[in-house]
C-alpha cells in the first residue's frame, strides 16, 4: 500500500514538473542574443546605406555605370564588362528594404524627428523604385513589400505609373523635410540636415525628370 | 530504515537456503562432446561459484531451489534449477555471431529478447574492437552494419561522419542519450557492445532526437569473470606509405619577367619556361637575397618532403572488480596521433569510471567519464583555408627546394623567409606561425535506480548530465600572406578571414551542458500462453549551448604579441546562445503468444520550447510485430527464422529560435553607426513539427545449426511537411517565407547481412560476415507553391540526391562548342547523375587456429559523385601531372605565341535561345570546324572551372566516388598461459595489426575520397604496428 502510494505520488510530482516546465518554454525560447526592437535610427542607417553605398568588392563597381554610358573607359587588368554592354541581371532584392521603412516609420510615430523619418521613407522608396524601374522597365510597385499579410505574388505596374509615382514621392519627402528636424542615424555627410536632404531630394528628381524627357 | 529492514530479510533467507544444501556435481561438453575447461557455474541465488577443469567435471554446493547458471564466452548460457537432482551434466552450444537467442539493448536501455523485436537492429561486440585501435573506435566500425555508412576523412583531427540509413543517429551510453558526445570521447576499451538500432521504428522511444536511429553503446562495468583483473592495452601504428598522395609535375616553373631576368614572386603556379637550367635571378633561402641560380626543378620532391612520419599511439589500463553484488570498473585511455603535417599533434586522455550494484530489489548503476582533447595546431583546411597544399602544390611551383625553407624568419615575427613575396607562405612557417590550438574537456555521467515494486512491476529513474567546455585560438604572424580563411574559432562563429602582412589573434570559447531526465513504471507479467509487458514514463531534456569569440581588428599592434590586447582597432566580439527543452510522455503495450508471436504499440507525446504554443505538443505511435516461423516449423536445416514488421511515426520541431522573428543588427556599419535589418524571412506564427512515417519489413533466419545466417530489411520512410525557407519573390518586401511545405520524399533501402561459419572443429574456426545495403530518396509528391519548379529532375518518381552542373556548351554531334579558342558552358543545368553511392557494402572474416587468430576486414562505397577540388586547381595553376603537352612546351619556350588548337566547333552565325525551364526554344547555330588557336594555358582555364568560391564544376573535374578499402588487419598470437604466467599476467596476447592498408578508387587516384568530399584533404596514411594485451 505504501508503495502505491508512493508510485501516485512520484506520478503526480513529474507531472507537476511538466507543467512547471512547461510556461517557462516561452522564456527558453527566446535569444537574449537577438532582439525584436530596434529604434528608428538604426532602421535609416540601414536604408540610406542600403540605396548609397556601392556594393562591390573594389572601387569598379562604382565606375561600372559609367562605363556603360561610354563616358570613361577601363583598361587595366580585365576589361570592365559594361563598356562591351555586357548588363548582366537585374533582380527585385531591392524591395526587401520595403519592410524596414515601414517599421521605421512605426518607430518614427509620435517622436519629433518623425517628419524627417517620413521624408526620408519617401526618398528613399523613389530612390529604390526608380532604380529598378529603370533597368527593368515594368515593376510591381503599388503592392510592393505587403508580405507580412499573405501577399506573396505581387501584381506589375507599367512603368509609367512606376515613375508617376516616385515623382509624387519625391514632392512628398521634399515637403516632410522643409517641416522636419535634425535625425539621427544618418551615415551620409549631410549628418541628418533636414535641408540638405531636402536638396537632395529635389536634385534627384531634377535627375528622374531628365531621365524621362523625350530624345529631340 | 527500509533498507536495513530487507538486508535483515535477505541474510535470513540465504541462511535457511544454506542449511538444506547439497553437493552437486557433473561434466560440462559442447555440442561435440568435448569437456569445456574454465566454464564458470554460479550458483544464482547464494552467488556460490566455481569453474569446470580440465575434463569439464564441476561441483558445487547448492540447495534444491537453486538456479545454477553456466556461461562460457562463445557459447550461449544455460540456467537449470538444480531439483531433486545431485548430477547434473551440461551441453554448451556455440553462440552464433549474431546474437538470435541472445538478449539486445535497446532503446531506453531496456534489454528484450531478440525474438521479441519487431524492428532491424545489428550489434557489435566489444572486443572484436579492441586490437586494431585507431584514434576513434568508428573507424574501426566501418563496413559492420549493414545500412550504415561511415566517411572516414583523412583529414587531420576530423571525426569520422556516421550516418545509419542516410541520418545522423542518436548516440546513445547506458541509456543516455547524451547532447555532446560522440563516438570520439568513448575509448574502444571501455566498450561491452554495441547495438545499432535502425530506423525511427527502433527508435520511436527517444522521441524526435532518436528519429534517425540509435547506437546504443553499454559500456563495462566490471571484470570479465569473476574477481580482480587489471588489463593493459597498448597499440602502436606508424606510418608505412601514403594511400593516396597528390603529385606534381616538374618540367615546368613560374613565369619569368624576361626584362629582368627574375622569376615573379606572386604565387601564380608554374605557367613559366621549362626548368632546364638556365640562369634566372630567383630568390636564395640561405643567403635570403636575390640571386643568380641555375632554373631546375629542385622541388619536384616539396610535397613529399614536407610530410613527416606519422603515428597512432592508443594506450588503455583499466582495473575491474566483479564480486557477488555487482562489479566495478576505473579506466584510463591515452591516444596521441601525429598527423604527417610538421606541428600537427592529437592528444586525447579519457577516464572513465563505472559500476553496478544488486541488492535483491534494488539496483543501481552509474558511469562517469572524463575526455580532455587537445591539439597545438588543428590546422586550416580547404582551399579557402589555404591548406598548405595550396603553396605547394597548386599556386607554388617546383622551381624551390623545401628542405632549404626551415629556417623560416628573415625579420622574427614580421617577415617571413619565402620564394614569394604575395599568396604562398613558407610552409614550415604556416605550420608554425599561421596556427589553430584547440581545447575541449568533456564531462559526463549517470546514474540508474531500479528498483523491483513487485515481481512483475518494476521502477527506474534515470538521469544523465554531460558539460563540454571548448576553446579555440587562431593565431597569424605578422609577415602572413594568408589570414585565417575560413577558419573559425567557436562553432557558428564567424570566419576569420583577417589582413594578410597584419598578424592577428582570435580566441573562442564555448562550453554547453545538456541534461536528460527519466522515470518509468515497467510491467512484465506471464498469464498462461500470454506474456504482457509494457511500461509508461516521462521524461525532460534540456540542453543549453553558449559562446563568446573575439578577435583583433587591423593587426597587431607589437609583433609577436598575440593577445587581444594588441589589436590595433577596437575588437570584434560576438556572443551566442541556445536553449531548448523537450518534455515527454510515453508508454508501450506488448502482447506475446508463447514464443510464436508478438505485438507491440507505443505511443509518445512532445512538447517542444521550440515551436509555437499552439502547436508545442505533437504525439506520435508507433506498432511492431513479429512471428517466429520457426516455432512451428522446423525442419533439420532451419535453426531459427522470424518475420518481423514494424510500422512508426515521428515527428520532428524547428530548430531552435528558428521561429523568432529578430532584427539583424550591426555594430559600427558605418563609422560608429549600427544598422538594424527587418528579416527578409516572413515567419508565419502556426509552424508544426515535420512528419515521418516508416513502414519495414524483415526476415531474421538461421540456417545449419546457426552456422549461416542471413537477415534482410526492406523499408520505406515517408518524409512530409518540411519545415522550409521557400523563396518568393522579393517584390513582397521578403525573399522567403518560414513554412511547412506539401512536398514529400520517400526513402527506400534494403539491407542485407549474411554471416556464415564454414569451419567449425575444435583447432580452426572460420567465420565469414557480408553486409551490404542500398537506398535512394525519391521526391513522391511536390508542393506546387514551395518546391523548386521548372526543373526536369524534380518530378514525383526521381532521386532527390540529384547532382546539376553547368555542361559544355556542344552542337548536335556532341562537339565541344569553343569561343576565341576556349570552350564554352551551356548557361542552363543539367543533371549529370546522383550524388549519393548505389550502393555499400562491408566484408569481414575471422579464421581462429588454437592460438592464432587473423582479422580481415574490408569495405567500400559504389556510385556517387563529388568533384575534385585538389585536381581542378592543380590543372588551372600548371601543375597537374597530366599538363605536360606539346603545345604548352611550344607556349612556353615561344612566349606570345598561341599553339593550341581545340579539337571541336565555333559558332559560325545564329544563338541558341532558352526558357525559364531550361528547355531549347530556339537553335538558329551554323558551325564550323574551330581554327582558333589559344595557349594551352587559356585552354585550361576554361576546360577547369575553379569553384572554391562558388558555382558548379566542370564535367572533367565531377569523378566517381566508388572505392573500396582494406580497412584493418591483425594477426594475433595468443600466449600458451604458463608462458604469460611467467611475466604473472593471466592472458597475454600480441598481435601485428595493420589500419588503411590498400585503397582503390575508380577515379579519385590522388586523394583519398572515403570523406565524401575531396578538397584539398590531406594525404591518406596507411598505419601498421604492434598491440599487446595483458590481463592481470
Amino acid at each position: 500500500m505504501k508503495l502505491n502510494i508512493k508510485i501516485t505520488g512520484a506520478i503526480l510530482f513529474s507531472l507537476l514538473l511538466f507543467t512547471a516546465g512547461c510556461s517557462k518554454f516561452d522564456d527558453i525560447n527566446m535569444n537574449p542574443d537577438a532582439t525584436e526592437r530596434v529604434s528608428a535610427s538604426m532602421l535609416a542607417t540601414n536604408i540610406i546605406l542600403a540605396n548609397l553605398k556601392f556594393d562591390g568588392r573594389d572601387a569598379k563597381a562604382y565606375l561600372d555605370e559609367n562605363a556603360l554610358a561610354k563616358y570613361i573607359a577601363y583598361a587595366n587588368e580585365t576589361i570592365m564588362a559594361s563598356q562591351y554592354n555586357t548588363v548582366g541581371t537585374f533582380g527585385f532584392g531591392g524591395m526587401t528594404m520595403l519592410p524596414n521603412i515601414e517599421s521605421m516609420l512605426k518607430y518614427a510615430e509620435g517622436s519629433s524627428m518623425e517628419n524627417s523619418y517620413k521624408g526620408l521613407a519617401k526618398l528613399s522608396r523613389a530612390i529604390m523604385f526608380y532604380n529598378t524601374s529603370i533597368r527593368l522597365g515594368d515593376i510591381p510597385y503599388s503592392q510592393a513589400g505587403k508580405g507580412q499579410t499573405g501577399a506573396l505574388k505581387v501584381s506589375y505596374d507599367t512603368q509609367e505609373q512606376v515613375m508617376t509615382g516616385v515623382l509624387n514621392e519625391l514632392k512628398e519627402a521634399e515637403q516632410f523635410f522643409s517641416q522636419g528636424i535634425k535625425f539621427d542615424g544618418d551615415p551620409t555627410p549631410y549628418a541628418g540636415d533636414p535641408d540638405k536632404w531636402r536638396r537632395a531630394t529635389n536634385a534627384f528628381a531634377l535627375r528622374v525628370l531628365l531621365s524621362l524627357s523625350k530624345k529631340s | 530504515m527500509k533498507l536495513a529492514r530487507l538486508l535483515f530479510l535477505f541474510l535470513i533467507l540465504s541462511v535457511s537456503g544454506y542449511a538444506q544444501t547439497k553437493i552437486i556435481s557433473g561434466r560440462v561438453t559442447d555440442d561435440k562432446g568435448i569437456g569445456l575447461q574454465g566454464v564458470s557455474v554460479k550458483a544464482l541465488n547464494s552467488g556460490a561459484g566455481t569453474t569446470t577443469a580440465g575434463d569439464g567435471s564441476y561441483s558445487i554446493r547448492a540447495g534444491e531451489a537453486e538456479s545454477l547458471e553456466f556461461s562460457y564466452v562463445g557459447f550461449s548460457s544455460q540456467t537449470t534449477t538444480v531439483g531433486v537432482r545431485n548430477i547434473i551434466d551440461i551441453t554448451l552450444m556455440p553462440a552464433s555471431t549474431q546474437n538470435l537467442e541472445g538478449v539486445v539493448v535497446t532503446a531506453l536501455g531496456i534489454k528484450r529478447q531478440e525474438k521479441a523485436l519487431g524492428y532491424a537492429t545489428q550489434e557489435v561486440k566489444g572486443n572484436t574492437l579492441q586490437t586494431v585501435k585507431g584514434i576513434d573506435v568508428t573507424t574501426s566500425l566501418t563496413g559492420k552494419v549493414a545500412g550504415m555508412t561511415i566517411k572516414n576523412s583523412a583529414e587531420f583531427m576530423e571525426e569520422p561522419n556516421i550516418t545509419i540509413r542516410g541520418e545522423k543517429p542518436l548516440i546513445v551510453i547506458d541509456g543516455v542519450p547524451y547532447g555532446n558526445m560522440t563516438l570520439r570521447d568513448v575509448p574502444s576499451d571501455d566498450i561491452e557492445s554495441i547495438n545499432f538500432l535502425k530506423g525511427a521504428t527502433a527508435s520511436a522511444l527517444y522521441g524526435e532526437r532518436g528519429g534517425s536511429g540509435a547506437i546504443m553503446i553499454t559500456t563495462r562495468k566490471g571484470a570479465l569473470g569473476k574477481g580482480f583483473t587489471i588489463s593493459l592495452n597498448s597499440s602502436s601504428m606508424f606510418e608505412a606509405g601514403y594511400l593516396a598522395i597528390p603529385e606534381m609535375q616538374s618540367k615546368y616553373g613560374r613565369v619569368v619577367n624576361t626584362a629582368t631576368n627574375t622569376y615573379v614572386r606572386s604565387a601564380d603556379g608554374s605557367w613559366g619556361p621549362p626548368l632546364e637550367g638556365q640562369q634566372i635571378i630567383q630568390w636564395d633561402p640561405t643567403s635570403k637575397t636575390m640571386k643568380s641560380m641555375p632554373y631546375l626543378p629542385i622541388g619536384k620532391d616539396n610535397f613529399k618532403n614536407f610530410q613527416e612520419q606519422g603515428y597512432v599511439i592508443n594506450n588503455n589500463l583499466s582495473i575491474a572488480q566483479t564480486g557477488d553484488l555487482g562489479g566495478f570498473r576505473a579506466s584510463a585511455t591515452w591516444v596521441q596521433n601525429k598527423g604527417t603535417y610538421p606541428n600537427s599533434m592529437f592528444n586525447k586522455l579519457t577516464y572513465s569510471v563505472g559500476g553496478d550494484i544488486k541488492l535483491k530489489k534494488f539496483s543501481i548503476s552509474t558511469s562517469v567519464s572524463y575526455n580532455n582533447h587537445s591539439s597545438p595546431n588543428t590546422g586550416f583546411g580547404g582551399y579557402a583555408g589555404y591548406d598548405p597544399m595550396y603553396s605547394m602544390l597548386v599556386w607554388g611551383s617546383p622551381d624551390w627546394d623545401i628542405r632549404q625553407y626551415k629556417d623560416y624568419w628573415m625579420i622574427p615575427n614580421e617577415v617571413q623567409n619565402s620564394s614569394y613575396t604575395a599568396g604562398n607562405n613558407n610552409p614550415y612557417f604556416d605550420r608554425y606561425q599561421r596556427i589553430h590550438p584547440y581545447k575541449k574537456d568533456i564531462f559526463n555521467g549517470q546514474l540508474t535506480l531500479n528498483y523491483d515494486i513487485l515481481t512483475w512491476l518494476k521502477a527506474m529513474v534515470r538521469t544523465g548530465y554531460d558539460t563540454y567546455s571548448n576553446r579555440q585560438d587562431i593565431r597569424i604572424s605578422k609577415g602572413s600572406f594568408q589570414g585565417g580563411g575560413t577558419g573559425k574559432v567557436m562553432g557558428f562563429g564567424t570566419e576569420i578571414w583577417g589582413e594578410s602582412q597584419k598578424g592577428s589573434y582570435n580566441v573562442g570559447l564555448r562550453r554547453g551542458y545538456s541534461s536528460s531526465n527519466e522515470a518509468m513504471i515497467i510491467g512484465n507479467k506471464k498469464l498462461n500462453d500470454f506474456r504482457i509487458d509494457g511500461f509508461v514514463g516521462g521524461a525532460i531534456f534540456y540542453n543549453q549551448d553558449e559562446g563568446i569569440e573575439a578577435r583583433t581588428n587591423g593587426g597587431l599592434s607589437i609583433p609577436g604579441y598575440y593577445s587581444l590586447k594588441a589589436s590595433v582597432n577596437p575588437v570584434n566580439v560576438m556572443s551566442l546562445i541556445y536553449k531548448k527543452q523537450t518534455n515527454s510522455l510515453f508508454g508501450k503495450l506488448g502482447f506475446g503468444w508463447r514464443d510464436i508471436l508478438f505485438l507491440e504499440a507505443t505511443g509518445r507525446n512532445d512538447w517542444a520550447s521550440t515551436l509555437p504554443k499552439s502547436t508545442r505538443s505533437f504525439f506520435y505511435p508507433s506498432v511492431s510485430g513479429s512471428f517466429v516461423v520457426s516455432e512451428l516449423f522446423r525442419p533439420d536445416w532451419l535453426s531459427f527464422w522470424k518475420l518481423r514488421g514494424a510500422w512508426t511515426k515521428y515527428k520532428t520541431p524547428a530548430n531552435i529560435y528558428a521561429i523568432n522573428n529578430v532584427f539583424s543588427i550591426v555594430n559600427n556599419a558605418w563609422g560608429t553607426l549600427a544598422t538594424a535589418v527587418y528579416p527578409t524571412l516572413i515567419r508565419p506564427d502556426d509552424i508544426f513539427a515535420e512528419g515521418s512515417t516508416t513502414t519495414e519489413f524483415g526476415s531474421a533466419m538461421s540456417f545449419l545449426k546457426n552456422r549461416v545466417s542471413l537477415d534482410v530489411t526492406y523499408y520505406e520512410k515517408k518524409m512530409y511537411d518540411y519545415i522550409v525557407s521557400a523563396s518568393i519573390s522579393p517584390s513582397s518586401g521578403f525573399t522567403g517565407v518560414y513554412t511547412n511545405s506539401n512536398e514529400e520524399r520517400t526513402r527506400k533501402g534494403i539491407e542485407l547481412a549474411l554471416n556464415v561459419t564454414p569451419v567449425r572443429t575444435q583447432d580452426i574456426r572460420w567465420d565469414v560476415g557480408f553486409n551490404w545495403s542500398k537506398f535512394a530518396t525519391f521526391y513522391t509528391r511536390l508542393d506546387s507553391l514551395y518546391s523548386v519548379q521548372n526543373r526536369d529532375w524534380v518530378k514525383v518518381g526521381n532521386r532527390s540526391d540529384h547532382y546539376t552542373i553547368n555542361e559544355y556548351q556542344t552542337d548536335n554531334q556532341g562537339n565541344i562548342v569553343f569561343n576565341n579558342g576556349v570552350p564554352t558552358y551551356k548557361p542552363i543545368l543539367s543533371h549529370v547523375g546522383f550524388a549519393d553511392p548505389d550502393w555499400i557494402w562491408g566484408f569481414n572474416t575471422q579464421v581462429a587456429y588454437k592460438n592464432l587468430a587473423l582479422n580481415i576486414s574490408l569495405d567500400g562505397r559504389v556510385g556517387g559523385l563529388a568533384q575534385s577540388t585538389t585536381a581542378m586547381y592543380m590543372w588551372r595553376s600548371g601543375n597537374h601531372p597530366n599538363s605536360l603537352s606539346e603545345e604548352r612546351y611550344l607556349d612556353a619556350t615561344n612566349p606570345g605565341t598561341k599553339n593550341f588548337l581545340g579539337e571541336g566547333v565555333k559558332v559560325v552565325s545564329g544563338t541558341i535561345v532558352y526558357d525559364a525551364n531550361y528547355h531549347v526554344v530556339s537553335d538558329t547555330r551554323v558551325f564550323a570546324p574551330n581554327d582558333i588557336k589559344t595557349t594551352y594555358k587559356s585552354y585550361i582555364e576554361a576546360l577547369h572551372k575553379g569553384t572554391a568560391w562558388g558555382g558548379s564544376a566542370s564535367s572533367v573535374d565531377l569523378f566517381s566516388t566508388t572505392f573500396l578499402k582494406l580497412r584493418e588487419v591483425s594477426l594475433t598470437y595468443t600466449l600458451p598461459k604458463n608462458m604469460a604466467g611467467k611475466v604473472g599476467s593471466k592472458n597475454m596476447s600480441v598481435s601485428l595489426i595493420g589500419q588503411n592498408l590498400i585503397y582503390w578508387a575508380r577515379q579519385f587516384k590522388y586523394s583519398d575520397i572515403d570523406g565524401g568530399t575531396e578538397n584539398f584533404t590531406d594525404p591518406a596514411m596507411r598505419f601498421i604496428g604492434l598491440n599487446l594485451k595483458f590481463d592481470f
